[in-house]
C-alpha cells in the first residue's frame, strides 16, 4: 500500500492543503489573508520536500497506466512548486481583490500542473489541463471590479475553451485510430505515419501551442498579462509554462516520438513565427505588462526552436531556457508588484521614469532581469540563449540561429528602453512609497540575485536539465 | 409480436409525438414539458436495452436538473408575447435542410450496419445480463480509473470555489443570521407581559 501511495505524496499534500484551506477560509469570518498565505506556503514547502527524495525513484507506472513517476515528472514538479512558492511569498496582501481565494486557486493550479507532469494517459493529461485552465480563468477574473480584467478573463476563457475542444478532438481521433489512451501503448502502436494521425497530432499541437502562447495561438497572452492583477499575471507567466513543457514532452516525445518528422516541422514553424512577430510587436508597446506578454511570446519562440532541432541537446537547452525564462519574468513582475501600492498600479513604461533615484535597489534588480532577457553575460539569460543557439548550430540549422540572433538584437531595443526610462529619464512625478513588506523585498532580492548567480555558475541547473532529459530511453 | 416489441413501439410512438410537440407547441412551457416526457420515454427505451445506468442518469440529469432550470428560465422571462409570431419563420428552410442531412446520415448508418453486421436477434441477448452495467461502471470507476475519478472530483471542487469567489460580493450592512445568539436566547426575556386596563363600557 505504502508503495502505491509514496509516488503521489506531493499531489496528496497539495490536495490535503487545498481541502484544509477551503475549510479554514470558510470558518474565518473576515478572511485573514496571512492565514491562507501561511497555509499555502506550508503546503508548497511540504510538497517540495516530499518530491525531492523521489527524484531518483525508479521509473514506474501506477494506477492502471494513468500515473507515471520518472525524473522528468519529479524535476518539473519541483521547479513548478518552487516557482509557485516564490510567487505566493511575493503576493501583495491587498483588500481590493480576495487574496485568500487567489492563493487557494493557485494551489489548485499547482495540483493541475503536477497532474500534467506525471500523466501517463491522455485522459489524465486532459483532466490536469482542465484543472489548470479552469483555475487560470478564475484567477484572471478575480479582480472583479476592473473592466480590463473582466475583458481579459472573457477572452481567455473563450479562446481557452476552443483550444481545449480542439485538443480533445485530437485525442478523440487518436482513440478512434488506436483504441487506447495509454501513452506507452500508443508509443508502441504508432508505426505508420498515416494522414489521420497527422491531423490528430496537428490538433493536439494546437492545444499545446495555446498553453505556451505561441503565435498564432497567442492573442490571450498580452491581454491577460495586461488585464489581470499583477500577482495573477506573475503566476500565469511562470508555473503554467512549466506545465506546458510537461504537456509537450508527454505527448510529442513520449507518445509520438516515432513520427517526429511530422511535428518537428510544425514546432519549427510555430517557433519561427513567434520569435519574429512576438519581438517585433513588443517594440511598440507602452504598457510594461503588455510588453512582457509579447516578450514572453518571443521567448517561447526560442524554446520551440530548441525543441525543433529534434535532438537531445536541443530539448535540454529548451528546458534550461524555460527555467531561466520563468526566473527572469518572475523578477520583472515581482518588481512591479513591490512598487505598486493600493492606490496606484505601476504598469506603464513612463511610470518607471527616474526610478533609480527613489528605489536604487529595485532598479538594479530590474536591470538584472532586463539584461538577462536580452542575453548579456554574465546573466543567466545569456547561457540560456547560448545553449539553444549552440544546439541549433550543432543540428545544422545555422540560418535559423542567425535569425534568432537578429531577433535578439531587435528584442534588445525594447528591453534597453525600460532601462533607459529607469536610469536616464527625468521626471517630477514621485513614484511614492510602496507598501511592500520586508518578506516581499527579500524574495525579490533573492530571485534577482539568483539570476546573476546562475549566470556566473550555471552548471547545477544545466546538470539538472541534463539529468531530466537523459533519463528518457526513447531519445537516442 | 413479442410483448417487449409492443412496449418498444408504444414508447417509440410516444417519443415521436412528444418530440413533435416540442417544436409545434406555441407555449414554451408546453414545449419544455413535452421535452421532459420525451426524455422519460427515451429513458424507458434505454431500460429496454438493459442500459439502466444511462436511463437513470438521463432522468436525473436532464429531467431533474437541466429541464427544471429551463422551465425556471422560461417562466421567469416574460417571453410569451415575443413568441406569438409564426411558427415557421426564416430559419425554417435551413433547419429543415440540417434535419434532412441528419436523417440521411442516420439512414446510411443503419444501412451500413445492417450490411456489415447481420443483426440476427434483438441486441438484448448480446449483453451479459448477470451483472448490471451500473455495477460494472462503478467497479471500473473505483478501480481502473480511480486516479482520474479523484481528479474529476477536484475539478468539481475547483468549479465551486471559483464560481463562489466570482459571484460573492461582500458589502457593508448585510443582515446575517447569528446562530450563537439565536441558541443562547433566554425564553423568559423573550416576551414581556403587559397589563392593560380593560375598557369599561
Amino acid at each position: 500500500m505504502i508503495n502505491i501511495i509514496k509516488p503521489i505524496i506531493p499531489e496528496l499534500t497539495l490536495a490535503a492543503g487545498i481541502c484544509l484551506m477551503v475549510l479554514v477560509n470558510s470558518f474565518i469570518r473576515t478572511p485573514h489573508r496571512s492565514t491562507s498565505q501561511i497555509l499555502a506556503v506550508l503546503t508548497l514547502v511540504i510538497a517540495t520536500a516530499t518530491a525531492v527524495p523521489l527524484f531518483n525513484h525508479d521509473v514506474e507506472i501506477l494506477f492502471n497506466g494513468q500515473f507515471i513517476i520518472d525524473p522528468l515528472a519529479i524535476g518539473l514538479k519541483i521547479s513548478a512548486y518552487v516557482a509557485v512558492l516564490l510567487v505566493v511569498l511575493s503576493t501583495t496582501i491587498n483588500e481590493k481583490i480576495n487574496q485568500s481565494e487567489i492563493l487557494l486557486i493557485e494551489l489548485f493550479a499547482t495540483l493541475g500542473i503536477s497532474i500534467i507532469c506525471s500523466a501517463a494517459n491522455l485522459l489524465t493529461i486532459y483532466l490536469g489541463l482542465e484543472t489548470l485552465a479552469l483555475s487560470l480563468y478564475g484567477l484572471v477574473a478575480a479582480n472583479k471590479n476592473s473592466i480590463e480584467s473582466t475583458e481579459a478573463a472573457m477572452k481567455f476563457f473563450i479562446l481557452g475553451v476552443i483550444a481545449s475542444a480542439i485538443f480533445l478532438y485530437g485525442i478523440s481521433l487518436i482513440y478512434g485510430i488506436y483504441g487506447t489512451l495509454n501513452i506507452n501503448l500508443l508509443n508502441v502502436m504508432i508505426v505508420n505515419n498515416t494522414l489521420e494521425l497527422k491531423i490528430a497530432v496537428g490538433f493536439i499541437l494546437c492545444g499545446i501551442a495555446f498553453k505556451f502562447g505561441a503565435i498564432p495561438f497567442h492573442s490571450w497572452v498580452p491581454d491577460t498579462y495586461q488585464g489581470a492583477s499583477t500577482p495573477v499575471a506573475l503566476f500565469i507567466s511562470t508555473a503554467p509554462k512549466i506545465a506546458a513543457f510537461a504537456l509537450l514532452y508527454r505527448l510529442l516525445i513520449d507518445a509520438f516520438i516515432s513520427i517526429s518528422e511530422t511535428w518537428v516541422v510544425m514546432i519549427y514553424a510555430l517557433g519561427m513565427i513567434s520569435l519574429i512577430i512576438g519581438n517585433l510587436i513588443a517594440i511598440s508597446q507602452n504598457n510594461f505588462k503588455r510588453l512582457l506578454g509579447y516578450s514572453a511570446i518571443g521567448h517561447i519562440g526560442f524554446i520551440f526552436l530548441g525543441i525543433a532541432t529534434g535532438t537531445k541537446d536541443g530539448l535540454e537547452s529548451s528546458l534550461f531556457y524555460l527555467l531561466i525564462y520563468v526566473l527572469m519574468t518572475m523578477v520583472a513582475f515581482m518588481v512591479i508588484e513591490v512598487l505598486s501600492s493600493k492606490h496606484r498600479e505601476v504598469k506603464l513604461l513612463k511610470d518607471f521614469k527616474d526610478l533609480n533615484s527613489s528605489h536604487p535597489w529595485l532598479s538594479l534588480i530590474m536591470l538584472f532581469s532586463m539584461c538577462s532577457m536580452i542575453g548579456i553575460p554574465p546573466f543567466a539569460g545569456f547561457y540560456a540563449k547560448w545553449s539553444v543557439l549552440s544546439s541549433l548550430v550543432e543540428a545544422n540549422m545555422v540560418y535559423t540561429a542567425i535569425i534568432a540572433i537578429l531577433m535578439t538584437v531587435v528584442a534588445a531595443f525594447y528591453y534597453l528602453r525600460v532601462i533607459w526610462f529607469i536610469y536616464f529619464e527625468k521626471t517630477n512625478q514621485e513614484i511614492g512609497q510602496p507598501e511592500s513588506t520586508i518578506l516581499q523585498k527579500a524574495v525579490v532580492s533573492f530571485t534577482g540575485i539568483a539570476i546573476l548567480l546562475i549566470g556566473l555558475y550555471p552548471k547545477p541547473i544545466l546538470d539538472f536539465c541534463r539529468q531530466i532529459i537523459s533519463s528518457n530511453l526513447l531519445l537516442d | 409480436m413479442a410483448f417487449i416489441e409492443i412496449i418498444f413501439y408504444v414508447f417509440s410512438s410516444i417519443l415521436v409525438l412528444t418530440s413533435l410537440g416540442v417544436i409545434l407547441f406555441k407555449n414554451p412551457v408546453y414545449s419544455a414539458i413535452s421535452l421532459i416526457l420525451s426524455f422519460i420515454t427515451s429513458a424507458a427505451l434505454w431500460l429496454l436495452l438493459q442500459a439502466e445506468f444511462l436511463a437513470i442518469v438521463l432522468i436525473l440529469v436532464y429531467v431533474g436538473a437541466v429541464m427544471v432550470l429551463f422551465l425556471f428560465v422560461v417562466m421567469m422571462l416574460n417571453i410569451s408575447d415575443v413568441i406569438r409570431t409564426s411558427r415557421f419563420n426564416k430559419i425554417a428552410p435551413f433547419a429543415l435542410f440540417i434535419g434532412l442531412i441528419i436523417v440521411g446520415e442516420l439512414i446510411t448508418l443503419i444501412w451500413i450496419r445492417s450490411d456489415q453486421f447481420s443483426m440476427t436477434s434483438s441486441p438484448i441477448s448480446v449483453l451479459d445480463t448477470s451483472v448490471g452495467n451500473t455495477t460494472l461502471l462503478g467497479t471500473a470507476l473505483f478501480t481502473d480509473y480511480l486516479y482520474s475519478f479523484e481528479i474529476a472530483g477536484f475539478i468539481l471542487l475547483l468549479a465551486i470555489v471559483v464560481s463562489i469567489s466570482l459571484t460573492l460580493r461582500r458589502r457593508e450592512g448585510l443582515k446575517r443570521q447569528i446562530v450563537s445568539e439565536q441558541v443562547n436566547i433566554d425564553p423568559t426575556k423573550r416576551m414581556k407581559l403587559v397589563d392593560l386596563k380593560s375598557e369599561k363600557n
